[in-house]
């Protein structure tokens, strides 16, 4: 059994005519860090609170089709049934949102973080320890004690991230990390992304408009268009299709696109693999 | 259109209070007509040094003159004819009950006559197009509608100079891209324009120039391909120059000229391919 599971889920907003999920069918098993973008409207924040059950419990609207968060069937359980940690001392899902500062709850980092897993009934000296791993997870340990608005956008949402990981979720939704941050905290939360992706202890779906840094910190990358999945596959893979990501409005990455460039210009060789990263590309380039 | 107007920044320098100074000495030349980028990280200095050019802020020392005249003396409302400045977040401008009075706002109150702001609105209305929307209530919109509507209502007041805070954070790549093809055109009319953002992809497909900030002063200033190439300043600024030019700028035997952008290197890498004979191709 998969973590989250869909299949063919149609959605449509009340008193809209198009849908906003058009035919989705996909799973996410544990420790899968999966990428979603696709340009504003393409349905990745319906996505995202269709699988956490949101849509259609709160937002009202008609569901087709089949969502399973855990083997829980969405539509035939309550919100609170089907969010119900699966796991003693572990939340189901957690969430983070775009805007770090509304994520706030302590007044300082470590009441921060400790407030999800006391709500969840950890026991405090297990709190304690999973708020220094997570601390350090997130290099942040030595900012254990300030005071979380004086923290810069980046510090900001990487408090968010760890208050979720004190939970140890099964399954993380980063809705729009880095769509506030500056450059540097850009990189911060994608260095981040990156190592969670390594370690593969949690399920994460990253939503994202660029592909740039999103391609090069995933396993796999999700293109919604206009409520239908238009990739589902490796981000080398997914890359291959420059012409279809410009037409579905994402911007692919100059080095995928220079990488099939070189390709047509005789420098190296069509493979099936694009080129993610500028680094990629150099190695391949001919000396 | 009014043409542009030219703004200059000598010696600035501020604090906000009991701060570390934000800006720490700034010398800033801009031509009328320019189409400028101001670069850096969050606190470097950016949005401090617009709100001087509008007069929100005054400097501790130093002084700020456009077209060669002091605005030491006059009041912010004043400059509003002159200089528009459009916040980062459209929402923290916007207050109307429908599209069309938030555009009307402006001129009303520099009592332009009421046939001059019909006109000036609907001339807006078509340029950013909203005019289908001219009804509706604003915070009905969407994120990017939202932001051209806060650009139409600055410039009802037709300023010389347009300052835009991050025009395109929030809006996906399209958005983005028809919100800076907006800027292009205005610029085309002989505005001087200054943008503030944080996606180097953007000052290299628009700007003609770029003016780098860290920690209060201005680290690097000339053409994109001129700043994008300083490595130290880059560096100091934790900024990265886009993809496409760092992979040209690594290999300068396979990209012909300086390409800037993704299109120009794709050109340039196909052009000097077909140069190569083929047996250096490897």
């Amino acid at each position: 059994m998969s973590l989250v599971e869909l299949r063919d889920v149609r959605f449509r907003y009340r008193d809209t005519t198009r849908p906003a999920l058009d035919g989705i069918s996909l799973t996410i098993d544990d420790g899968e860090v999966v990428g979603l973008a696709g340009p504003t409207g393409a349905g990745k924040t319906t996505l995202c609170m269709a699988l956490v059950g949101l849509v259609p419990h709160a937002t009202g609207g008609e569901l087709e089709g089949s969502v399973r968060l855990g083997g829980r069937e969405s539509t035939s359980s309550t919100l609170g049934e089907l969010l119900a940690p699966l796991d003693a001392d572990r939340a189901l899902v957690a969430v983070t949102f775009q805007d770090p500062e509304s994520q706030i709850v302590g007044l300082t980092v470590e009441e921060d973080l400790a407030f999800g897993a006391e709500n969840l009934g950890v026991a405090r000296d297990e709190i304690r320890s999973r708020i220094d791993e997570s601390l350090d997870f997130v290099r942040l340990r030595h900012l254990k004690d300030a005071f979380p608005y004086a923290l810069s956008g980046g510090q900001k949402q990487r408090v968010a991230i760890a208050a979720a990981l004190v939970m140890r979720p099964r399954l993380l939704i980063l809705d729009e990390p880095t769509s506030e941050l500056d450059p540097h905290g850009r990189a911060e939360i994608f260095e981040l992304i990156g190592r969670l992706a390594t370690a593969g202890d949690v399920a994460v779906l990253v939503v994202e408009h660029a592909l740039d840094d999103l391609a090069a910190a995933v396993n796999r990358l999700i293109i919604l268009d206009a409520g239908r999945i238009a990739f589902d596959d490796r981000p080398e893979r997914v890359l291959r299709h420059i012409d279809r990501l410009v037409e579905i409005g994402v911007r692919p990455p100059d080095a995928s696109v220079l990488g099939i460039a070189a390709e047509e210009a005789g420098l190296i060789a069509p493979a099936e693999r694009a080129h993610v990263t500028v680094d990629d590309l150099l190695a391949a380039l001919p000396q | 259109m009014n043409a542009g107007a030219s703004l200059r920044a000598e010696g600035l320098w501020f604090s906000y209070a009991g701060r570390e100074p934000a800006l720490r000495g700034v010398d800033l030349e801009i031509d009328a007509g320019q189409f400028v980028a101001l670069v850096g990280q969050n606190g470097s200095g950016k949005t401090t040094l617009a709100k001087h050019f509008n007069g929100l802020l005054r400097p501790d020392r130093g002084r700020v003159l456009i077209d060669g005249q002091e605005i030491e003396s006059r009041e912010t409302a004043d400059l509003a004819s002159t200089i528009g400045y459009c916040y980062q977040n459209p929402d923290h401008q916007i207050f109307s009950s429908t599209v069309a009075e938030e555009i009307e706002f402006g001129p009303r109150n520099l009592r332009v006559s009421p046939d001059e702001i019909i006109s000036r609105t609907g001339r807006l209305l078509d340029l950013v197009r909203l005019r289908d929307e001219a009804e509706r209530y604003p915070f009905s919109l969407g994120r990017g509608q939202r932001q051209k509507l806060a650009v139409a209502s600055v410039l009802a007041m037709e300023p010389r100079i347009l300052i835009v805070d991050e025009p395109t954070t929030g809006l996906d790549w399209q958005g983005g891209e028809a919100m800076m093809r907006l800027m292009r055109e205005l610029h085309a009319g002989g505005r001087t324009i200054v943008i503030i953002t944080h996606d180097m992809n953007i000052v290299a497909e628009f700007a003609d120039r770029a003016v780098v900030m860290a920690g209060g002063r201005i680290v690097a200033d000339g053409t994109p391909a001129e700043v994008f190439s300083e490595d130290a300043a880059l560096l100091e600024a934790d900024l990265r120059a886009p993809q496409a030019f760092r992979i040209a700028l690594r290999r300068p035997d396979l990209f012909a000229g300086q390409p800037l952008t993704v299109d120009d290197a794709r050109r340039s890498l196909l052009v000097r391919a077909a140069a190569l004979p083929a047996g250096d191709i490897g």
